[in-house]
C-alpha cells in the first residue's frame, strides 16, 4: 500500500479500505527502519493530526489531499516546527508562522508527517552539504539521490510518504526526481508564493511537487499554486486545472530541440536516453525543430554569479543576533557576528556566500553581476523567440545517473551538474524532469521538458504522455 | 589570482571566521570558481537592458497596514532578548 501515490491513496481512504492514522503509522515506522537518512526529524503530532482527519473526512470533508501523508523540504516553515534548512545555524529554531505552501497543503487535508534533509540552504547537487549528513539515494545506497531536495526525493522513492515538497533554485527538484526515478516539477516563477520558505536566491526560488506520477503532480500543484498578498513577486494569473491536461496526445505537437545543447550532451551519459527519448517524441507524431538559443553555453555561468550575489544578501540576517545561534566565544559584536556565522555554516555556504561578496564588490560588479544580468535578460528573451517555432523545448535533466557519494569534492565540478536545469530558472519558465529510461547501471534517466511561462498545463500534457507510453515503444 | 589581502578584504566583508584548512582549501578553489564564473566577460551583450521582473507594476496590493506578528513572537528564536529587545554587547565606548 505505501508503494501508492496521491490519486490511489486518497481512494482508499475514501473507500475506507484504510485510515489516514493507519497510513501514517505505517509511513512513520518505515522511516523509522530507514537507513537512507532522508527524513531529518519525524512530527510528534503527526499521529493525532492523522486521527483528527480521520474524524473530518468522516464527517463529510473531501479535500483534496484529504488524508495522505506529505514530507516537507527542510526550508519550508511549518509553525511550531523546526525548520533549519540543512544548517547547524538553524538546528534549533522553531518556526513562528507557517509558509503559504504549508496552509495549502494542511487546507487540502494533507498530513504533514516530517521534514526531509537537504544541501545546506539548498546549495548543492547531492544533499552531501547538509548538516545532518549525507542522503543515500534509495535505489542505490553507494550513490547520491542528488539535490538539494535529495532528502525530500528520497523519502518518495523509498515510500516514506506520498509526495513531498521541495524547492527549486538551480535544478534542486527536477535533478534529484531524475537521480530517484520520480516527477519533479519547478513551476513558473511566480506560480507559488515563496512566503515562509527560507530564502536562497529570491529571484530564482520555487516552490513544487515531487510525485510518484505525473498525475499526482499535477495534481498537487493545483493546490500549491496562486497568488498570495504576502508575497508580491507571486502571480495573478488564474491557476488551471492541470488535471484536465492529461490523457492527451502530442500528435502534431512542436517539440524544440536546442542547438548548443545537442553539443553539451555529446560524450555524457545521458546521450543515449535522450536520443533515445528524441525518437520516441517523433514515433508519437510530434514534430522535432531545431532552435539555436545564444550564449546558451553561459548560463552556468550567470546562474553562479547571480544566486550566490542573492545568497550572500538573504544570508546576511544570520547574525548571531536575531536567529537562534549566537558563538559562546564571541566577546564583541564583530566576534558575534564572524563566531556565529564561522560556526553555523558549512563550507560551500561559506564559498558561496564570499563569491557572492566577490561579484558584488566594487571593481567586480560590472564585470560579473551586471554583466550576468544583461545576459539573463538576453537569454530569457532568446527562449522566449524559441517559443515561437516551438511548443515545448526538451533537454536531458542530468549528465547521467545518480553519482557515487563524494565523487564530486571539486566545487566547480559539482556545479557542472546543473548545466541542463539551470535555464528554466534563469528565464524563469516551467520545467518539469520526467522518468524516461535507465543507464548502464539500471539506475533512472529523466528528461526534461519546458515551456512558456504559466504554461504547466503543456508541460503535463507531454510528461503523462511520456509516462504512458514509454514502455510501448522503448 | 586572487591576492592574500583581496582575500581577507572578501572574508571580512562576508562576516565570516575561517579555519586554517579552510582558509588554504577556499583559496585553493575560489580561483578556480573566479575563472568559471568570469567566462561571462567574454561575452557581447548590451549592458542597458538588464532589468526585468514578472511582476506588473499594477498588481502590487495597496500599501496599507495589517494585523502581522506579535512581537515576542517576532523575537522569540533570538539567542538573547529583554523586554521585547535584542541584547548584544556594549557597542559605544
Amino acid at each position: 500500500m505505501l508503494e501508492l501515490g496521491i490519486v490511489e491513496l486518497k481512494n482508499l481512504i475514501t473507500n475506507k479500505k484504510t485510515t489516514c492514522e493507519a497510513l501514517t503509522k505505517a509511513y512513520i515506522e518505515e522511516i523509522k527502519k530507514s537507513k537512507t537518512n532522508a527524513v531529518i526529524e519525524v512530527f510528534s503530532d503527526a499521529i493525532d493530526l492523522a486521527r483528527e482527519m480521520d474524524k473530518k473526512i468522516a464527517a463529510g470533508f473531501s479535500g483534496k489531499l484529504a488524508g495522505v501523508p506529505i514530507i516537507i523540504k527542510d526550508n519550508i516553515l511549518y509553525k511550531g516546527h523546526v525548520a533549519s534548512a540543512g544548517s547547524r545555524f538553524l538546528a534549533d529554531y522553531v518556526a513562528e508562522y507557517s509558509s503559504t505552501v504549508t496552509n495549502k497543503l494542511l487546507d487540502a487535508g494533507a498530513v504533514i508527517i516530517g521534514r526531509a534533509n537537504m544541501d545546506e540552504f539548498a546549495m548543492g547537487s547531492s544533499t552531501e552539504t547538509s548538516f545532518y549528513g549525507p542522503t543515500l539515494n534509495p535505489l542505490d545506497t553507494t550513490r547520491v539521490p542528488g539535490g538539494s531536495s535529495g532528502g525530500s526525493a528520497a523519502s518518495v522513492a523509498e515510500n516514506l510518504c506520498a509526495a513531498s515538497l521541495g524547492t527549486d533554485t538551480g535544478g534542486s527538484i527536477r535533478q534529484p526526481a531524475s537521480y530517484c526515478g520520480l516527477v519533479g516539477i519547478k513551476p513558473t516563477y511566480g506560480r507559488i508564493s515563496r512566503y515562509g520558505i527560507i530564502a536562497f536566491a529570491s529571484s530564482l526560488d520555487q516552490v513544487g511537487p515531487l510525485t510518484k506520477t505525473v498525475e499526482d503532480n499535477a495534481l498537487l500543484l493545483e493546490v500549491l499554486s496562486g497568488y498570495d498578498q504576502h508575497d508580491e513577486t507571486s502571480s495573478h494569473e488564474k491557476v488551471d486545472n492541470y488535471t484536465a491536461y492529461l490523457n492527451k496526445p502530442i500528435k502534431g505537437l512542436k517539440i524544440g530541440v536546442i542547438n548548443s545543447v545537442e553539443a553539451m550532451v555529446k560524450g555524457e551519459q545521458t546521450e543515449q536516453a535522450y536520443n533515445k527519448f528524441k525518437n520516441f517524441l517523433v514515433d508519437s507524431g510530434a514534430e522535432i525543430v531545431p532552435v539555436d538559443i545564444n550564449n546558451m553555453e553561459l548560463v552556468l555561468p550567470v546562474y553562479y554569479i547571480i544566486a550566490p550575489a542573492e545568497a550572500t544578501s538573504n544570508l546576511a540576517r544570520f547574525d548571531g543576533v536575531k536567529y537562534t545561534r549566537r558563538s559562546p566565544r564571541a566577546k564583541n559584536i564583530e566576534e558575534i557576528f564572524t563566531m556565529s556565522r564561522g560556526e553555523g555554516f558549512g563550507s560551500e555556504v561559506k564559498r558561496r556566500i564570499m563569491l557572492g561578496n566577490y561579484v558584488l564588490s566594487s571593481g567586480y560588479f560590472d564585470a560579473y553581476y551586471n554583466k550576468a544580468r544583461a545576459l539573463q535578460y538576453q537569454l530569457r528573451q532568446e527562449f522566449l523567440s524559441a517559443f515561437k517555432k516551438c511548443d515545448v523545448l526538451v533537454t536531458p535533466v542530468a549528465r547521467g545517473e545518480a553519482f557515487k557519494l563524494g565523487e564530486k569534492a571539486n566545487p566547480v565540478d559539482a556545479y557542472k551538474e546543473d548545466v541542463f536545469t539551470v535555464s528554466a530558472n534563469i528565464t524563469g519558465l516551467p520545467a518539469i524532469s520526467v522518468p524516461f529510461d535507465n543507464g548502464k547501471n539500471g539506475l533512472p534517466i529523466g528528461m526534461q521538458i519546458i515551456a512558456p511561462h504559466f504554461s504547466e498545463g503543456l508541460v503535463y500534457t507531454v510528461a503523462d504522455y511520456v509516462e504512458k507510453h514509454k514502455n510501448l515503444k522503448n | 589570482m586572487l591576492s592574500d589581502s583581496e582575500f581577507e578584504h572578501l572574508r571580512n566583508l562576508s562576516k565570516l571566521e575561517l579555519s586554517e584548512g579552510e582558509i588554504n582549501k577556499f583559496k585553493a578553489d575560489f580561483n578556480d570558481v573566479i575563472a568559471f564564473a568570469s567566462q561571462v566577460s567574454k561575452a557581447q551583450v548590451d549592458l542597458t537592458k538588464s532589468y526585468f521582473s514578472s511582476i506588473k507594476m499594477e498588481d502590487l496590493r495597496e500599501d496599507m497596514p495589517k494585523p502581522s506578528l506579535k512581537q515576542e513572537e517576532v523575537i522569540k528564536n533570538a539567542p538573547n532578548k529583554k523586554n521585547g529587545c535584542f541584547v548584544v554587547p556594549r557597542i559605544m565606548e
